[in-house]
């Protein structure tokens, strides 16, 4: 039985899972899919919502197959010692790379936003200062500090109630279904990239309390909130911006709220950028927990691995967001790292099918 | 192997003497009982005289026949032949008799009862509810509880600390309701204690501290009897110290900080009310200055055209960027507190004329300091005061500072980042396996945020009873 420190609630795995899954991307998503799937973008959320249901279909499967193993555990069991070490240092460093991709967005929505003469490097440094010494905690301890993050979800959905001061005309999504099946489906891959951190329940599984329980609930749960949450402000900007506008935007979420003014505040997009600082930092959290948990064998360990994984971002982060034409390498990171979390579980499940047997021993 | 004493009467009270290094408050009589000599000894400092009188002397001079043990039978006194316990008797203010040719050393209680009266605390007044506060003798303080907890599941564990002071300690808690885990540890910490001196529970406080680099403060120090039965019936436990009117409870959690025994003796829509307002003033207090930073500093264009046209012409004519003026404020803020807590109430006034009007108007107009900074200064100072214990306003205003700093190097970034860290703090911790932000843990939130953010109505939270049966059932999940 797993200690209490390291072990989360049922609760604990529907909130790691929306605050690993909600961050960065949602500011410049609505704007990225409106370019293929136009005014059906929301379809497109709602379609990638179902293929990520699918693929935690895979990993429950496979959760049910090694209750008591995090993903790290998995491998080696099923790859025997040495190949399944290679995996995990593998999956590590994928973790690592992905959220040092994600820092670079960070730090250029940070520059232009609100710090545009501060170095990166600083901004860098402050965000993994943070997120290392916030993922170096118990889950248990990080589990309360999402559970108190969460919370600020509640704040921007009534931030988002503003939006509607703007004029907003339904018709812009209207008849729907116009974009066509290929443009909405080009949407749904590029929305599916920007709702990943779900992987992170491949490592949590093992550490929820209430074993008994049934989990797949609560992870769907995640899931169709996290969904919802993507549509709701897809269609907040479909609806509150013009088509070409939204396409010259790059974070039409923040747009939106740049034009209201009450009578006290004006710009409320960088109150609201300021609340979103803490769903984007959380995040990296979720990468860095999972690249501990994979390399580490202890508590102690994983402290230090940890440490090491922010040094290892920043490196990244560092080195990315100097170079000139990003997305060069970002796109082959995208997709080494979908191949990664669909092919792993789904190949590890297959294997486990297959060689039934031998694993119903290794599970008692 | 006992130590080897005479038995003469004569060499036992200089060896008495002797130990007491000749203190002359240490009375000696010499009587005659039976044709046996027998010695009354005790120290005048200590004892009343008339209970010396009724107790010891009269029996004694009025007794013709009957021995030392018909006279002073169990019921009367306690007898003893260890020297130590006769020294920690005559100490706490008994008298012995001792008898030639006997090592029996028979102890009455005969101590003075004088306290100063039991008054309101003044640091933790309510509006309505019991107007009583500890006082310093320790026995006085533990009746005070006992008067509202008339069960016998109460249960008292004294200790004596510090090796010169001996310090009498006494540990409370309700048995059965508090879990044994908590118990336990509180008796490991104070047990490890060693001092020479005790004087107070803040140097309790010092040392059964789990994270001292904290900023929070980790165990409540109250004078309220009805706050500390609180915490008992809620399975806490309360350490008291002889001579010490405040009890420190253990292990505790940030929002018992933002509790008063107010909201529960008002109705809840009230109380419920007040719990919001600090936790309002909670967040005022640890970000007000820094927002107000950033937003001068970086984000000018936040406020509206008209309230920046006049916070810009109020900093205009101020040489010192903002970060200056604010830590400037907060330290004279500082002063004036420390400078007007002391003294007595009326010299306190002229601090207060001196430093409200003189200060604040006379700051504003040499353009030292902006008229925004004021206000803001003010506010942020009014909402740490709000908090029910002042120990906790002083870290948030300590908190202040940090958040000052890293607005005014990142304007909002460094703000939400210094959040992100207290709040990462704040959920780090946890006292004696207890989180600090305890309603937050899922394993306890059945009747938990009902309580701690608001404080709903009776019907709608759970038997506090039961409360301690379910955390006990979760530490036995835990093993």
């Amino acid at each position: 039985m797993t200690a209490y420190k390291d072990s989360i609630s049922k609760f604990g795995l529907f909130i790691w899972m929306i605050k690993c899954q909600i961050g960065i991307a949602l500011l410049s998503l609505p704007s990225v899919i409106q370019r293929s799937a136009d005014g059906d973008s929301w379809i497109s959320v709602l379609i990638a919502g179902c293929i990520i249901q699918l693929l935690l279909l895979v990993y429950w499967k496979l959760y049910t197959r090694f209750p008591h193993l995090i993903l790290s555990e998995m491998t080696v069991k099923l790859f025997g010692r040495i190949a399944g070490k290679a995996v995990n240092v593998l999956s590590a460093i994928l973790y690592v790379t992905i959220a040092g991709y994600a820092s670079t967005l960070y730090i250029r929505l940070i520059k232009t936003w609100l710090l545009p003469l501060t170095p990166a490097p600083v901004i860098l440094t402050l965000i993994l200062a943070t997120v290392v010494y916030l993922a170096m905690q118990s889950v248990r301890a990080i589990e309360r500090f999402l559970v108190i993050t969460s919370m600020l979800f509640i704040v921007i959905i009534l931030f988002s109630l503003m939006a509607f001061t703007h004029e907003v005309d339904l018709s812009r999504i209207m008849p729907v279904g116009t974009a066509g099946a290929a443009n909405i489906w080009t949407g749904s891959e590029k929305t599916f990239l920007s709702m990943l951190g779900f992987e992170v329940i491949l490592y949590l599984f093992a550490r929820v309390t209430s074993r008994k329980s049934n989990l797949l609930p609560t992870i769907s749960a995640a899931n169709l909130f996290v969904t919802l949450f993507y549509t709701y402000f897809v269609l907040l900007c479909l609806i509150g911006f013009s088509p070409k506008a939204l396409e010259l935007v790059r974070e039409p979420v923040l747009f939106l709220f740049k034009g209201i003014s009450l009578q006290l505040l004006d710009r409320l997009d960088l109150i609201f950028l300021s609340i979103w600082i803490f769903a984007m930092t959380t995040v990296f959290v979720g990468y860095l927990y999972m690249a501990g948990s994979s390399l580490s064998g202890g508590p102690k360990s994983y402290k230090r691995t940890v440490g090491i994984g922010g040094a290892v971002i920043f490196g990244i982060g560092y080195g990315l967001n100097s170079v000139e034409r990003i997305e060069l390498i970002t796109v082959w990171i995208e997709k080494v790292y979908l191949g990664y979390i669909i092919g792993l579980p789904s190949f590890m499940l297959l294997v486990s099918l297959l060689f039934k047997k031998r694993l119903a021993e290794g599970t008692t | 192997m006992k130590h080897e004493q005479s038995l003469e009467l004569g060499k036992r009270l200089e060896d008495l003497q002797a130990r007491f290094s000749g203190t002359e408050d240490l009375c000696v009589r010499v009587f005659r009982l039976r044709a046996k000599e027998c010695a009354l000894v005790y120290l005048e400092t200590m004892t009343s005289p008339e209970l010396v009188q009724a107790f010891a002397v009269k029996p004694a001079s009025e007794a013709s026949s009957s021995s030392l043990d018909d006279l002073f039978g169990p019921l009367h006194a306690d007898r003893t032949a260890d020297l130590a316990r006769v020294d920690k008797a005559l100490l706490e203010g008994s008298c012995a008799i001792l008898e030639d040719g006997s090592d029996t050393v028979y102890l009455i209680q005969a101590v003075v009862a004088q306290a100063r009266s039991i008054e309101e605390a003044k640091g933790e007044q309510v509006t309505r509810g019991p107007h009583d506060g500890f006082i310093e003798p320790i026995s006085a303080n533990i009746r005070l509880i006992r008067n509202r907890i008339r069960s016998p599941k109460l249960k008292v564990r004294y200790l004596t600390l510090g090796k010169l002071t001996q310090t009498k300690v006494a540990m409370l808690y309700l048995d059965e309701v508090a879990a044994p885990y908590i118990v336990d540890a509180c008796e490991r910490r104070l047990s490890g204690i060693e001092l020479n001196s005790l004087y107070s529970t803040g140097e309790i406080e010092e040392i059964v501290d789990e994270n001292p680099l904290s900023p929070f403060p980790q165990t409540l120090q109250t004078e309220r009897p009805d706050r500390t039965v609180s915490y008992l019936m809620e399975g806490k436990v309360a350490i008291l110290v002889d001579g010490y009117p405040s009890a420190l409870i253990l292990p505790i959690t940030f929002f018992s900080f933002y509790q008063s025994p107010d909201d529960y003796n008002n109705r809840w829509v009230i109380g419920t009310f007040n719990r919001v307002v600090r936790m309002i003033s909670f967040v005022l207090a640890i970000s007000l200055p820094a927002i107000y930073i950033a937003i001068v500093s970086f984000h000018s264009e936040v406020l509206p055209m008209g309230i920046l046209y006049s916070v810009k012409v109020a900093i205009t004519y101020v040489p010192f960027p903002p970060i200056m003026e604010a830590i400037t404020m907060q330290v004279i803020l500082e002063l004036l507190k420390e400078a007007a807590i002391r003294l007595h109430s009326s010299v306190a006034q002229t601090i207060g004329i001196v430093g409200g009007l003189v200060i604040g108007t006379a700051i504003v107009e040499a353009h030292l300091v902006s008229h925004t900074m004021i206000v803001i200064i003010g506010l942020t100072a009014i909402s740490s005061f709000v908090t029910p214990l002042s120990e906790f306003g002083t870290s948030l205003r300590i908190l202040g500072f940090s958040t000052i700093i890293a607005a005014a190097m990142f304007g909002f970034f460094g703000l939400s980042i210094m959040l992100m860290f207290i709040f990462i703090h704040l959920c780090k911790l946890e006292i004696m396996g207890v989180p600090y932000f305890s309603p937050f843990d899922p394993f306890r939130a059945s009747s938990g945020p009902r309580d701690a953010f608001f404080r709903l109505p009776r019907f709608g939270f759970a038997e506090k009873w039961n409360m301690g049966h379910r955390r006990r059932g979760a530490q036995d999940d835990r093993l």
